[in-house]
């Protein structure tokens, strides 16, 4: 649909993605500025490749969350009880002699396992907003206790860990020079990319994340697009939880608590708003690349990650009253064009 | 009037409360007993005070997710002025140091606030990972021991009662912060202009500006006394705690939170009052505690917790449905 | 010149480098009505804010009680005694009605306590001025329309006014409530409060004021008694051209109803309703504003199902459960508030053209044909003239009634059968208004039928021919529009009215 805009739209249109590029190009241009020796190998883009991809996935299904106008707080929590349930298969097959490729159905069978877990706590999460009608940030409070409660009590508070090394390998090796786990990342980001522009869903979600009672009064299942959204979140943490457990090989019931905020974090700074309707795929990416640039840039400058949290929160604030400012600017101008 | 109190929030928490602790001591009576209720005393008193800020800017229709961020930072920065420059000054001041800092800190989000139209939970967001590296990245890492007097401060008993056993049941003077705090709120939010001012923001933002209400200055006043109270908070955590650990009490928020939501507030809505918040605290800590007591598994206690958080949303918007029929 | 309470002299205000008031001067005099009319986006509540203080004018001064100003602050305003009952009433959902009434009064007096057994006392008082019985204790979230409304003028008048704006007051209440409203503006006149009515309707203007003043491109063009001013006149001055209104000519086909309904009913709504519309037909339903004509119309859409009764298309029953059943048997709804049930304001003109269409546009598996969403919109955009229109121009920068055109065109966007329309004018200037009625007509003329559902009399004469009216959740009258005199349908609205209150 895009294409076929007015001429003046198509311009608004790119300026907004190059809105969106500037952030991490501009950090990305600093960090080489002042350290190309190191920055500029290798070894530290697949280390970069391989820390952003957690984040980056829980960052797409909040992204959904927003869009909708709700919030997930149970990611991370969803997450663990789908590294649980893996973490238990692969358990479960530790003692017995698996050539390499059973090894590999096995993990099918993981991910597949991983995704059901996820679609499950989606569905309770989805129970409690769109059917019970509970506000979504408080339904998914509770459920990220009950979640992490569930994986408390079947793992006793401790941590599964020792997989075979065959495992560990796989999920800490690269294919073609690309981190394996990215592959992952990638596969959902297209995934989240073709559902939400070329799909029905994706153009209902923007209408009920805009207005809920005119988009019910227009026809569109709300609460079936509401449980969309919680089962698409649980899936894609349930992705997450996989990930995780192949790469740092353990499961425990607090891993990536945080990774709640710091997704809203890179999301803000995608251009996702909190009030729903807006945002895009190609916004978060980038909001993601600045955050990795910025904890990773200024480790490798000698900066210490200790700086990462304030910069993160800094890159926050000034996006946002550069936003406003911006915003500010375009209705002087709408007014004066009138 | 009488059927709308017992359908009231706060009736339904009381009896819950009464419930649970009948359930307890029918298990181990040893849940009623002094030395008991004053554990739970002590172990409710930073949650409480730190419900008061989560409470006030629920009541003016937002969320805060700075509150701990801003306790932690205050905490660890006026103990490392202190050992820094040798000081043991009296407790007052050390509480002053901590107010003023909370004040300034909740300035800066009142700029942002101010500065952006955007929703108190994203700024939030913003400035609690600002003043949460702020902390490492700036004023320094690791443990530090408080000085004496902080310390004192910590372990200063209000009451202490020697039971049949010999054991003494001591009520921490720390509990007294938590009952001015509340009184003090609850004058503030019902007795005074401002505090109806921040229902009324809470409300509909449009209709205080109209009926002359600077939004603005409320909302630094707001962001100010959040902040004062959290800079108390932060203090009180470390007098308990005697030492310090850099980025303490961060990720903490969400049982706070909780407990405000049981206590029936509602951001969207701008409504909430300082009992029913104390009733939700102490309803948690409850739970808490005493499934402690109980030997029931750490581990266990999040998902009861979890349960009670959907239950108790459920209830409300059960009672409210009721209402509109 | 001692007789005036407020006097706006050579008043400018301009937004972004854009004039909205040019040189405006404007009077009011002590304890008289005034009203105020123009059309969406001339002005007015540009003005209105002017007076409250709540924006600052750029040049020129104002007069109060013969006290100048070159700048006025809201709480200065509530001091002065100007008061403004808004639209939406600006009423604050989470506190009680008595503090509700107070705030505004206690902010101005800059009151640092609560007197909360005061409170509710002066409330109850304020309330039973106007006459109107509500708890003082309940949160106004709880209240109907209606009741805020009240509450609303009970807040004004607290204040001890001697201005109370009200700004489109009537947009949200029923006849038997607009005749209160009425009184109690005369009362308020007696007791030497001036008021200035904002409205859109033109007969109401006429039965409260005494004075009328009409803005058009941010200037007063008339100003003077409300004596030998007729409806024609009104709308010259305000669109500065001459309306042709015309009725609808109708003639039966000899087929089957396309909207049958025997004996519907929903509980505590309404009852044993019956009624039928045929193919092109533009029929109306009137009635008070609680007797059941929205909530007939919900059930019909899928939005309120009913309990009992029959609904036929074409003569085939069909169930209508939800929104998605509705439009399967191809009902279309315009809803009555547009900008909160109507439009996705942040969304573009084009995509709110084809929300509905989107089973349509979509294939089996759920990805969606862009080009023919764009060619979707493109047709479904052009068949009428939409002032300031671009794709991919936000719905809220329209004006509010090129609004309700975007509105109604993406319902027939959907093709429907039957097209009901509630209030399908409230808030749009009288242009669009006519605008709107030509498109009605022109869609009936295509084989729609039509069902309009308003409380403007005027509006369902020139819209409809034939109308029922609803009275407690039945239907108790039907008309021929070209039959009946508007005299008679008014006469039996308020005989209803009347037969209501014994």
């Amino acid at each position: 649909m895009k294409e076929k805009k007015t001429g003046g739209s198509r311009l608004k249109i790119s300026n907004e993605k190059l809105k969106f590029i500037a952030i991490p190009l501009t950090l990305f241009i600093i960090i080489l500025v002042l350290d190309p020796a190191d920055f500029l190998t290798v070894g530290n883009f697949r280390s970069m490749s391989f820390q952003m991809v957690e984040l980056g996935l829980i960052s797409l299904a909040m992204m959904f969350a927003f869009i909708s106008g709700s919030i997930d707080l149970s990611l991370a929590s969803t997450a663990n009880i789908a590294a649980m349930v893996v973490a238990f298969i692969l358990k479960s097959f530790d003692g017995h002699e698996l050539t390499d490729q059973q090894w590999g159905w096995v993990l099918v069978l993981c991910i597949f396992a991983a995704a059901a877990a996820g679609v499950l706590c989606g569905l309770f999460n989805g129970f409690l907003v769109a059917k019970c009608k509970l506000q979504p940030m408080l339904a998914t409070l509770g459920s990220m206790y009950l979640f992490s409660g569930i994986v408390f009590m079947f793992t006793q508070g401790k941590s599964i860990a020792g997989f075979p090394e065959l495992i560990s390998d796989f999920g800490n090796g690269t294919t073609f020079g690309i981190a394996n786990t990215l592959f992952i990342l990638i596969f959902v980001i297209v995934l989240s990319a073709v559902l939400l522009n070329k799909m029905r869903f994706g153009k209902e979600l923007k209408y009920f994340g805009t207005n809920k009672k005119a988009s019910l009064f227009s026809g569109i299942n709300n609460s079936k697009i509401m449980m969309k959204v919680f089962v698409l979140c649980g899936l894609i943490a349930g992705i997450t939880g996989f990930e995780y457990v192949i790469k740092i090989n353990t499961a425990k019931a607090d891993y990536g608590a945080s990774y709640v905020f710091t997704s809203v974090l890179c999301i803000s700074l995608g251009g996702v708003s909190p009030s729903g309707g807006k945002g895009g795929v190609f916004g978060v990416v980038c909001g993601l690349i600045a955050m990795q640039l910025l904890s990773s840039g200024f480790s490798i400058l000698g900066l210490g990650t200790s700086m990462k949290n304030f910069l993160w929160g800094v890159l926050l604030l000034g996006v946002m009253v550069f936003n406003y400012y911006l915003e500010c600017r375009e209705m002087k101008k709408k007014y004066a064009g009138k | 009037m009488a059927k709308r109190i017992l359908k009231s929030n706060e009736c339904v928490l009381i009896v819950l409360i009464a419930v649970l602790l009948v359930a307890f001591y029918t298990v181990n009576p040893a849940v009623l007993s002094l030395g008991n209720v004053f554990s739970m005393c002590s172990s409710a008193t930073l949650n409480a005070i730190f419900a008061l800020p989560v409470l006030l800017i629920f009541v003016s229709g937002g969320i805060d997710l700075s509150f701990m961020a801003i306790a932690s930072f205050i905490m660890f920065t006026t103990t490392k002025i202190l050992l820094n420059n040798n000081w043991n000054p009296s407790i007052v001041i050390v509480f002053l140091i901590g107010i003023g800092m909370g004040i300034g800190l909740g300035c800066i989000n009142a700029l942002f606030v101010n500065a952006i139209k955007l929703p108190i939970f994203i700024v939030t967001l913003a400035t609690q990972f600002l003043f949460d590296g702020s902390i490492l990245a700036f004023v320094g890492t690791g443990k530090q021991v408080v000085p004496g007097k902080m310390a004192d401060f910590g372990k200063m008993a209000l009451l202490q009662i020697e039971s049949d056993g010999g054991r003494i049941s001591t009520l921490r003077a720390t509990v007294l912060i938590v009952v001015v705090l509340y009184i003090l709120i609850w004058l503030l939010l019902w007795h005074t202009r401002l505090g109806r001012n921040f229902y009324l923001i809470g409300g509909d933002m449009q209709a205080a500006e109209r009926a002359g209400i600077n939004v603005k200055k409320t909302y630094v006043l707001l962001f100010v006394i959040v902040g004062a109270i959290c800079g108390i908070g932060g203090i009180v955590n470390a007098c308990t705690l005697r030492t310090v650990i850099a980025g303490d009490l961060i990720g903490g928020e969400m049982p706070v939170i909780a407990a405000v939501i049981i206590g029936g507030a509602n951001a969207e809505e701008g409504k909430g009052n300082v009992v029913a918040t104390l009733l939700g605290v102490i309803l948690i800590t409850v739970i808490s505690n005493n499934l402690t007591i109980l030997k029931v598994p750490s581990y266990m206690q999040e998902f009861i917790l979890g349960i009670f958080i959907i239950l108790s949303t459920v209830s409300q918007v059960l009672r409210n449905r009721q209402k509109y029929r | 010149m001692g007789n005036h309470l407020i006097e706006l002299k050579h008043i400018r205000k301009s937004f972004f480098g854009v004039d909205v008031l040019k040189d405006l001067n404007f009077s009011i005099e002590k304890g008289v009505s005034t009203s105020l009319i123009g059309e969406n986006g001339c002005g007015k509540s540009t003005m209105i804010k002017i007076i409250s203080g709540f924006y600052e004018f750029d040049y020129g001064e104002i007069v109060i009680n013969g006290k100048k100003y070159h700048h006025l602050t809201p709480i200065e305003a509530m001091h002065e005694g100007i008061q403004v009952v808004y639209q939406d009433f600006s009423l604050f959902p989470n506190i009680t009605v008595a503090e509700n009434i107070m705030t505004n009064s206690l902010i101005a007096d800059n009151r640092r306590g609560i007197p909360w057994k005061e409170m509710t006392q002066s409330a109850k008082k304020a309330l039973e001025r106007i006459g109107a019985d509500i708890d003082t204790d309940i949160l106004v979230s709880e209240l109907s329309v209606a009741q805020k409304q009240l509450v609303a003028i009970a807040r004004a008048i607290v204040m001890d006014a001697k201005l109370i704006i009200m700004d489109e007051p009537t947009s949200a209440i029923t006849y038997k409530e607009i005749e209160i409203l009425l009184k109690i503006v005369q009362e308020l006149n007696a007791a030497g409060i001036a008021v200035l009515f904002v409205s859109h309707k033109l007969d109401e203007v006429k039965a409260v004021s005494k004075n009328v003043s009409v803005m058009r491109n941010g200037n007063i063009v008339y100003s003077g008694g409300i004596e030998g001013m007729t409806q024609e006149k009104m709308v010259f001055y305000m669109t500065g051209r001459e309306l042709v209104s015309r009725t609808f000519i109708y003639e039966r086909p000899n087929t089957e109803p396309v909207l049958q309904v025997k004996g519907l009913g929903l509980k505590n709504y309404y009852k044993d309703i019956n009624f039928d519309v045929y193919e092109g037909e533009v029929v109306g339903i009137t009635g008070l504003l609680g007797c059941g004509r929205s909530e007939l119309a919900k059930s019909l859409f899928g939005l309120m199902p009913c309990d009992c009764g029959e609904i036929y298309m074409h003569g085939n029953a069909v169930q209508i459960r939800s929104v998605r059943d509705a439009m399967k048997s191809k009902i279309a709804y315009v809803p009555e508030d547009r900008l909160t049930e109507g439009l996705h304001l942040s969304s573009s003109i084009s995509d709110n053209a084809i929300v509905c269409l989107m089973e349509k546009l979509s294939s089996r598996c759920g990805f969606l044909n862009k080009r023919k969403m764009v060619e979707t919109y493109q047709e479904v955009l052009n068949r009428v003239s939409i002032a300031g229109m671009e794709y991919d121009k936000e719905v809220r920068m329209l004006s509010g009634g090129n609004q309700q055109k975007v509105l109604l065109l993406k319902w027939i966007a959907t093709e429907p059968d039957l097209l009901i329309l509630n209030c399908p004018t409230v808030g749009v200037d009288v242009g669009s208004k006519s605008d709107i009625h030509e498109l009605v007509h022109k869609i009936a003329e295509t084989g729609v039928s039509v069902v309009v559902i308003s409380d403007d009399l005027p509006e369902i004469r020139q819209l409809c021919n034939r109308a029922y009216m609803m009275h407690d959740g039945m239907f108790c009258n039907e008309f021929k529009i070209s039959e009946t005199t508007s005299e008679e349908m008014e006469h039996f609205l308020t005989n209803n009215i009347k037969g209501r209150e014994e």
